[in-house]
């Protein structure tokens, strides 16, 4: 009897392990950080080709980040501020189409969304030493100098040109959007099926976890209080989260916030929303929306958006209300307001 | 000679026993979860924690045991994770209850009732372990769920384990209908397919 | 089953019963003012989740059950079922249900819905 037993679990130990070892073995996970596009930029992926992938995609992000710092007196946008007032500037194809979308959106948007405020950035100088409320002079006059209809796109000859002298491009509000865009596009291109890119807050999840369950993605509660930093969590497959909030870059100067993101008709900070987040399928396209949506405020943003196929956007008004429209709208988990859980 | 061939026996019983364990374990790792109650489990490794008490002495069971929730967490890939602590506070949950059981008994609680006390055991450690994790005094909520979910998942287990136990071990057949509190270790001394006698003064 | 046996399950039923009763008590009295979430599941498989007390007033939920769809409506801090297309309506019988612990179950149609309070809002990345 007792060989029968032996025999009996012998064979069973032997067919489940056959069972057991075939579907085993998480794929080995690889993470790596770098400071780039004036944030951190964390790449997480699965799989075997995921070391590759990973540090050909922060490669990516850095030539991006190369390419858009206005900064960088070598990058062509530096080239295109420089001679505003002078002469057109013959660009490279990427970003002669990048800026073709920017005015898209901007026109769109009705100039929520604005590259050229980049005299209002210097102004204001915010994140910097030099950061100060300006007089209202200061403002006019640097709002005669923005305007993304006077810059000129030229097709034929491929140039862009800001037609005066002190005119300039920022592409802070969407070159973050445009990088993960490029990480994601790498990552698929080396067959990456499970990968999460945080591009400063810019979120691009590709597929599903490891776990085979949907990524997490919270959206930061612009005033958290207490242990929880999300005002939402959004269960997250193949789409990107982007998020424009009050609370990124600002002072306070006699009670009032000022912050990074300004509205090009006013010349001074938004103050419609905390933050606007837009959930969809282009990152470059919910970094531009979350901006705009962020400027123009509940009513008139969601217009914007819901002329845009498949965008799900959640704002946060300064009541603490949160209002949420688009198809994903029903899969936001809302946190509560009070930041929830003791 | 017998003695030695006993010894063999035993180290070879006790061996499939962790291996079985530890597959069951993992298997029912496998099984989809009772969404309706988090936490509620058919327990099947804890048939090899019967069979294992019915036949050795405690130490051997604790050995099994320990041994089955270490490989099957290894298997599992779930070591050292908060799901590893679970399974451990389970396991030594239902093996603590179940060894008093049979103590305390005397052979008046059969394989099946000892089971039940295993599983509902086996659930109620896990829950306090989860509290614990979680820090959520919240999750006692579930309690009650958890013990009556107990009485069916036990009496399976129990009912799979006996019929085991006469299957394979048919000097223990008495078992089912006596219970082995008194009567076990006597069984054990005499036990023909094993040729083993458990050296008596080293238990307890 | 020996008479052992029967002595404990009873043992376990009784201790289930007052345990449920006490915690039911002490939910009611202590655990009320933590904010409570909705958890509603058809056929076993979690389908949403949501907090009640930033759910709007009146907000309703329609959700695809076995049978076919049930609507959920959502009041001050509460949750009851509305419509349903079972035959026996137990669920709507059910009325609010405000507090942890507490659920709507519509067996025929396969949802259950559970309050519970809340839990952790882990998430893999957080959008800023």
């Amino acid at each position: 009897m007792q060989l029968r037993w032996i025999g009996l679990t012998t064979l069973f130990l032997l067919v489940a392990s056959l069972q057991l070892s075939g579907c085993r073995g998480t794929p080995p996970e690889v993470r790596r950080s770098e400071f780039l596009l004036d944030t951190v930029v964390t790449i997480t992926a699965y799989g075997s080709e995921a070391e590759e992938a990973v540090v050909a995609a922060l490669a990516e992000v850095r030539r991006v980040g190369g390419l858009l710092d206005a900064n960088d007196p070598d990058s062509e946008i530096a080239a295109i501020n420089s001679k505003a007032g002078f002469e057109p500037v013959p660009v490279g194809d990427e970003l002669f189409e990048l800026l073709e979308r920017c005015q898209y959106y901007s026109a769109l948007s009705a100039g929520a969304f604005d590259i050229t405020v980049r005299p209002l950035v210097e102004l204001w100088a915010i994140g910097t030493e030099r950061e100060s409320v300006p007089t209202a002079e200061k403002i006019k006059q640097a709002l005669e100098l923005v305007g993304y209809g006077k810059m000129v796109l030229d097709r034929q000859t491929q140039s862009v040109f800001l037609p005066e002298v002190g005119m300039g491009i920022d592409l802070g509000g969407v070159g973050k959007g445009y990088a993960a865009d490029q990480a994601r596009e790498v990552l698929r291109e080396y067959g990456i099926d499970s990968a999460l890119i945080d591009a400063g807050g810019n979120i691009w999840t590709l597929g599903l976890r490891p776990d085979g369950k949907m990524w997490r993605i919270g959206i930061r509660h612009p005033r958290p209080e207490g242990k929880w930093k999300a005002v939402a969590v959004l269960p997250s497959r193949d789409l990107t989260i982007v998020t424009s909030g009050d609370y990124e870059r600002y002072f306070i100067r006699d009670g009032m916030r000022y912050h990074h993101i300004f509205d090009p008709q006013t010349g001074y900070p938004a103050q419609e929303l905390l933050s606007a987040t837009i959930i969809g399928e282009s990152s470059t396209e919910a970094d531009i929306l979350s901006t705009a949506v962020f400027v123009l405020g509940a009513d008139r943003g969601m217009a914007v958006v819901k002329q845009l196929p498949n965008l799900t956007s959640l704002i946060v008004t300064p009541e603490l209300h949160v209002h949420a429209a688009g198809p994903y709208k029903n899969r936001l988990e809302l946190v509560g307001k009070e930041g929830t859980n003791r | 000679m017998g003695h030695k061939k006993g010894k063999t026996q035993r180290l070879l019983i006790l061996s499939q026993l962790v291996a079985s364990g530890s597959v069951l374990h993992v298997m029912e790792s496998y099984l989809p979860a009772l969404a309706a109650m988090p936490g509620a489990k058919l327990g099947l490794a804890n048939i090899v924690t019967m069979v294992t008490l019915a036949l050795f002495p405690r130490s051997d069971a604790w050995k099994v045991v320990g041994l089955r929730v270490f490989l099957g967490s290894l298997l599992a890939g779930t070591l050292l994770s908060p799901t590893f602590l679970l399974s451990a506070a389970g396991a030594i949950g239902s093996v603590s209850a179940m060894m008093m059981t049979l103590s305390a008994s005397k052979g008046s609680v059969s394989v099946i009732g000892t089971s039940i006390i295993g599983a509902v055991a086996h659930n109620t450690a896990q829950l306090l372990m989860a509290i614990f994790l979680a820090r959520n005094v919240g999750l006692l909520f579930y309690l009650p769920y958890l013990l009556v979910f107990g009485l069916p998942t036990g009496y399976f287990i129990g009912t799979v384990s006996g019929f085991i136990l006469r299957r394979f071990f048919p000097v223990h057949s008495r078992l089912e209908s006596t219970g082995y509190g008194g009567d076990r270790q006597d069984l054990i001394c005499r036990c023909r397919i094993c040729n083993w006698s458990p050296q008596l003064p080293k238990e307890d | 089953m020996t008479p052992g046996d029967k002595t404990v399950v009873a043992v376990i039923l009784i201790v289930a019963v007052s345990s449920a009763g006490l915690i039911l008590l002490w939910n009611n009295h202590f655990m009320a003012s933590g904010p409570v979430e909705v958890v509603i599941e058809v056929d076993g498989q979690e389908m949403r989740r949501g907090s009640l007390s930033v759910s709007e007033l009146g907000e309703q939920y329609r959700i695809r059950g076995v049978v076919g769809y049930s609507l959920l409506e959502v009041g001050d801090n509460k949750i009851r079922m509305v419509e349903s297309p079972c035959p026996d309506k137990i669920c709507i019988g059910t009325g609010w249900i405000s507090h942890p612990g507490e659920s709507i179950i519509c067996i025929p149609n396969r949802i259950i819905v559970r309050l519970v309070s809340g839990v952790d809002y882990h998430y893999d990345g957080l959008s800023q």
